[in-house]
Order: C-alpha cells, then sequence, then structure tokens
C-alpha cells in the first residue's frame, strides 16, 4: 500500500521588526470586585507590570473581569477589552500574561473563535501564552468548596478557595475534566490549541514567614490535599496539563502573580 | 527556543462559523472520561452542636484543624491523653483578621476534642500524612436525561481495604438544593457504591456530591472522612443522531440530524481518529466545528473536514452536539472502525 506522509506545518515567521507589540494581563478568579481596573491592577501589583513591561516601555492592557463567573462569561468581557484596545492602539502582536484562572479564560477564547466575532482577530495576534499557576485539570481546592458546602467557614478560606460561585464550580477538578473534553484545547488527547502556551507551576508554600497568606495557602493545601507538588492552590500536574513548561518556581499561588519573591516578573520580561 | 516554537502552528482556518484543523503529529485521541475523576480525601468535616466536636486521628502523622465560627469564640483542643495544653498543639494565624489554623505535629491515635465554639461552627480536621484515604467518584460525568448515577467510594489504610464503615452522599443541585442523605452499600472490598434512579430534581448543570464516611480500621482506630465530585446534568435541549459520513475529493463530508427541544446556538463539532492500533490506541487525526442556530424540530447538520493527506481508511468519528446558549452536551455519537 502506498504510503503517504505529508507533514503539514504552518510556518511563521515573526517580523517583530515591524510589529507593534502589547502586553495583555488576565488575573484569576476571585471577587466581583475584580471587574474595577483598581483592584484587577492590585491584583498583580505595580512592580509585576513594571517589571514584565520594562519599566512601562512595553504597551500594556491590565483586563479586569468579574472573577465570580463562568470562563465564557469573563471571556467575552477580556475579549472586549483586548479587541478595543488592540485596535485602538494597532497592536498587531501580543504577548498574554495569564495568573490562575486567568489561564483558563485565555483557553476558552483559543479554543472557541467561532464563539465571538472578537476572539479570532485576537487569537490571529497573540504571538503566545505565559500562563502561571493555570488549574488546567481543576483544583482539588476548588473541589473543598464542594464539600464544604452548606457549612459556614471563615474569611480567610473563603478568600481562598472562593464562595461557590460559577467561577469556583468552573475550576472544580470534574468541571475541567467536562469542559476539557468538550470545549476546551490543548490538553492530552484533544486538539492542539492555535497558539502556544507557555506554563508556569508553582512548588513552593512557605516563601515568606511574614505573611499570614503563606500559613493560609499551606493549610489550604494540606486540607485540600493538593498531589504532588502544588503551590497552595494549583497542583503542578494541572498547571502543566496544557502547553510547554517554561519554568517551574518556588513562589507560591500568593506570590506567583508578584515579583517580590523568584521575581517572576523579570522572567516575563525577557520576553521583549 | 520559545519563538521556533511558537511558529509551528496547526492550521485552524475559519470559514464563517466553521473551524477545521489538524491534531498534532502523533497525538492521541482520547475518548471523554465516563466518570468523574477521582478524588482522594484525607480530610473530614464536623459541624458544631455547641457541646463540643469529636475529631477521630488515626495516629499517622500530623493533623490540621480549621474551625469556622461566626462567633468570636476561642476554641480549645483537647487531646486523646486529656492535654490540652499539649506543645504539640501549635496556633498558626492564617489571614490578617487573626484566625487561626492548628497544626498538631503527631496525633495519638483516638478522639480528640474541640470545645468551646458556637453551635452551626464548621470544624475541619485534614491528617496530609495519612494513608487512610477515601476515594470518590461520581457517574457519568455527563448525565444524559434518564441515565443512572453511580455514587462510589473506595476506603483503604494503605494496602488493606477498609470494610464495616458508614458512607453517605449528599447530592446538591446547581442552585443550591440539598437531596436526602444516600446510604452506600459496603461491597465488601473497599468499596462502596449506591445506584441513583432518578435525581430529586431536573434542574440542569453541574450537580455536587459530597461524601462522608466513619468507621474503624484494622487496628480498632475510628477515623472519618469527607469528600466531594461533580457530575454534569445535561438538559434535554436536542438529540442529535442520523451519522453519515462520505469522502468527498480530499474532503470528509459529515452530516447528522438534529431534533431540537431548545432553540438556540449549537456547536457540531467532529474529530476524526484512526483505527485503533496494536495498543488499542487511536491517532487524532483531523476535527471541525461548525456553529449555528437551530430552531426547533429537525434540523439537518454538516461540515466539511479537510483530510490533506490524512489517509481516508478506517477512520473514526466522535461526533457532539454542544449548547452553546446554555453550556452542556446536547448529544455525541461515534461511527467508524473499532
Amino acid at each position: 500500500m502506498k504510503r503517504c506522509t505529508l507533514a503539514v506545518v504552518l510556518l511563521l515567521i515573526a517580523i517583530t521588526a515591524e510589529a507593534k507589540t502589547g502586553v495583555v494581563f488576565i488575573h484569576g478568579k476571585g471577587g466581583t470586585s475584580l471587574a474595577t481596573p483598581s483592584v484587577a491592577r492590585a491584583y498583580w501589583t505595580d512592580d509585576m507590570i513594571r517589571a514584565t513591561t520594562k519599566g512601562y516601555t512595553i504597551p500594556y492592557l491590565i483586563c479586569s473581569y468579574d472573577g465570580t463567573q463562568y470562563m465564557w462569561v469573563a471571556g467575552n468581557t477580556v475579549a472586549g477589552q483586548i479587541y478595543n484596545w488592540m485596535t485602538a492602539n494597532a497592536i498587531d502582536d501580543i504577548v498574554v500574561e495569564t495568573h490562575s484562572f486567568g489561564g483558563v479564560v485565555i483557553r476558552w477564547i483559543m479554543s472557541n473563535p467561532t464563539y465571538d466575532s472578537r476572539y479570532q482577530p485576537i487569537i490571529s495576534r497573540i504571538r503566545w501564552v505565559n500562563s502561571i499557576a493555570p488549574p488546567n485539570k481543576g483544583s482539588e481546592a476548588a473541589d473543598l468548596a464542594g464539600t464544604l458546602s452548606g457549612s459556614w467557614l471563615t474569611g480567610w478560606l473563603i478568600d481562598l478557595v472562593g464562595q461557590k460561585n460559577n467561577a469556583t464550580t468552573n475550576c472544580t477538578t470534574s468541571s475541567m475534566a467536562y469542559y476539557n473534553q468538550y470545549y476546551l484545547k490543548g490538553t492530552s488527547g484533544r486538539p492542539a490549541l492555535p497558539k502556544t502556551v507557555y506554563n508556569i507551576a508553582g512548588y513552593g508554600l512557605w516563601n515568606d514567614f511574614a505573611h499570614s497568606e503563606d500559613y493560609g495557602l499551606a493549610t489550604l493545601s494540606g486540607i485540600a490535599g493538593l498531589p504532588g507538588e502544588d503551590d497552595g492552590m494549583v497542583a503542578q500536574y494541572s498547571a502543566q496539563a496544557v502547553g510547554v513548561v517554561w519554568f517551574t518556581t518556588e513562589a507560591n499561588h500568593h506570590h506567583n502573580r508578584h515579583n517580590d519573591y523568584r521575581k517572576i516578573g523579570d522572567s516575563l520580561a525577557t520576553d521583549f | 527556543m520559545k519563538r521556533i516554537l511558537c511558529t509551528l502552528l496547526f492550521a485552524a482556518p475559519i470559514f464563517g462559523q466553521t473551524a477545521t484543523g489538524r491534531f498534532a503529529p502523533g497525538e492521541s485521541y482520547v475518548a471523554p472520561e465516563r466518570n468523574a475523576p477521582p478524588a482522594t480525601s484525607r480530610m473530614f468535616v464536623r459541624t458544631s452542636d455547641g457541646q463540643g466536636v469529636d475529631l477521630p486521628a488515626t495516629g499517622q502523622g500530623g493533623m490540621i484543624v480549621v474551625i469556622g465560627d461566626r462567633g468570636q469564640s476561642s476554641p480549645r483542643l483537647r487531646t486523646p491523653a486529656g492535654d490540652s495544653s499539649s506543645r504539640s498543639i501549635r496556633r498558626f494565624a492564617v489571614d490578617a483578621d487573626g484566625h487561626n489554623a492548628l497544626h498538631i505535629d503527631q496525633t495519638i491515635a483516638g478522639r480528640y476534642h474541640v470545645s468551646d465554639v458556637g453551635a452551626g461552627a464548621t470544624v475541619i480536621a485534614a491528617e496530609p500524612d495519612s494513608q487512610l484515604t477515601m476515594t470518590t467518584t461520581v457517574g457519568p460525568l455527563s448525565r444524559m436525561p434518564g441515565d443512572r448515577i453511580t455514587l462510589q467510594a473506595t476506603l483503604r489504610d494503605g494496602d488493606d481495604a477498609l470494610i464495616g464503615a458508614r458512607v453517605f452522599a449528599h447530592l446538591t443541585a446547581p442552585d443550591g438544593t440539598e437531596g436526602k442523605s444516600i446510604a452506600l452499600a459496603d461491597k465488601g472490598t473497599g468499596v462502596y457504591e449506591a445506584i441513583v434512579d432518578e435525581l430529586p430534581a431536573r434542574t440542569s448543570g453541574f450537580w455536587s456530591v459530597r461524601y462522608d464516611a466513619d468507621g474503624v480500621n484494622a487496628h480498632g482506630v475510628e477515623f472519618a472522612r469527607s469528600g466531594s465530585n461533580q457530575f454534569m446534568n445535561e438538559r434535554a435541549s436536542a438529540h442529535l443522531g442520523g451519522i453519515h459520513s462520505r469522502i468527498v475529493g480530499d474532503h470528509l463530508h459529515v452530516t447528522a440530524s438534529a431534533d431540537v427541544i431548545e432553540s438556540g446556538r449549537y456547536r457540531f463539532d467532529v474529530i476524526v481518529a484512526s483505527s485503533r492500533d496494536a495498543n488499542g490506541e487511536r491517532r487524532g487525526l483531523a476535527w471541525g466545528e461548525a456553529e449555528q442556530s437551530l430552531g426547533n424540530g429537525a434540523s439537518e447538520l454538516s461540515i466539511d473536514i479537510p483530510l490533506s493527506g490524512v489517509r481516508a481508511e478506517d477512520l473514526f468519528l466522535d461526533v457532539r452536539l454542544l449548547n452553546l446558549d446554555s453550556m452542556g452536551m446536547a448529544g455525541r455519537q461515534t461511527l467508524g472502525a473499532d
């Protein structure tokens, strides 16, 4: 039998000298207040934004969306902000930086190009995505919200795990298994994403003994039973389930969206 | 290095509301998992009745205790030896508001007791080092109307199956409505199971299943475990059937019929894979997605997927109809080589 092997690889050479590059930050889940730009900026901190953009020399957009909503609701909000920004500023080369659930939100956009007319133009301009601690296969910490459903919780645990809202439901291991099978691309056995995702998984818990958040994450890691290495919220296996491993970091889930421990912003800036 | 990898893109052209593409060379096709991914628990939850809460410890390593109390109580923890000021119990502030978690470095097998907590307070205890685990699942993960639900928990203490435990499940609907307690039958192998013929409500969306187990291990040591899974209760929004395919030029033309009960936005997804190889695996070959608005009643669906070099023999098709207005799968069928 005639064997016909045809490798179809589309080689795109980025002509960065002519491209206008910009960077987009997409935060993770949280409260409704994350829809407020100043709250979304505080989520990342000024130092993270400064470091990543090389002292604000790279045009940037900090997306802000209601952190309690499903990925498709967040995706539409984020897409609207990116579309308007890239159009207004003639940005045609976008590096996307995501933290936590933000990595799932950008996967929703890249996995469903026909869902919204703004998605494909955005996808076409994305160079790649750097995804910090994304719960690509869900988070056992989000599962905890189901186990504790109906229970009275202390504020810190609600802050960490999230109320049993839509975003938390989206992040459970069961939900992500479902979405990975039907709506999201990029996991093993599914079609590839149209652009490359570089993942950064955290494996540290005790970063900074001066911050009670570290104790909270270490406690959460123990309660939720995150398997293998984890950053207190997302296990390494889940973060690395999509894309290419760029590096791992000792920074925990609180610190790996900041530039204050292991200087992740400095690493992101090497893209420019 | 990143730039080189970035340039290796797989074509995914957009034709109106249709997207098609190819799998990465060598990528396997993986069929959807039937059940929710197994969740392993080493923790349990108790609710205070105002008289304090007993916390059974296995003595297998440390224990973390978290108390969620609406009041401003100062909970006290007493060891099985009756000591409430043990040096092995440490308090950690876990947030800026001064909430505490208690850490016990090495538990004594037996009952710890938390006192001075208000009625209704939630007490969470975890034994992260323990080999006594409860692993739970629920299936099907995608539950179509009429499907029975299987609830399953497996209790193990290292290599030993734990039998004779009491295991209960509670179903919670997406709207928060809680169902009655369901007892799981002991299968005698460490596996506990219950079959649910009908859900207490038709609410579509992700339902939660919370499992609570308690019993004693082979050494007579008391234990408790809690865990949870979820499953999607699909809405009966449409039926998918009549899948046909044929090669037209260098395209695979796939058609299907949909009987739509709820009009709206849908997506016709087709994944093309190879026949099984000697290891029983299929290679992913190509995929296509066609989105359209469907009215009530019968609709014909079709999509053309470029084969571009793919050997058009013994193809396997995984065909889905996805609801895009209210996320969920309306139907799935497979066709072709086994």
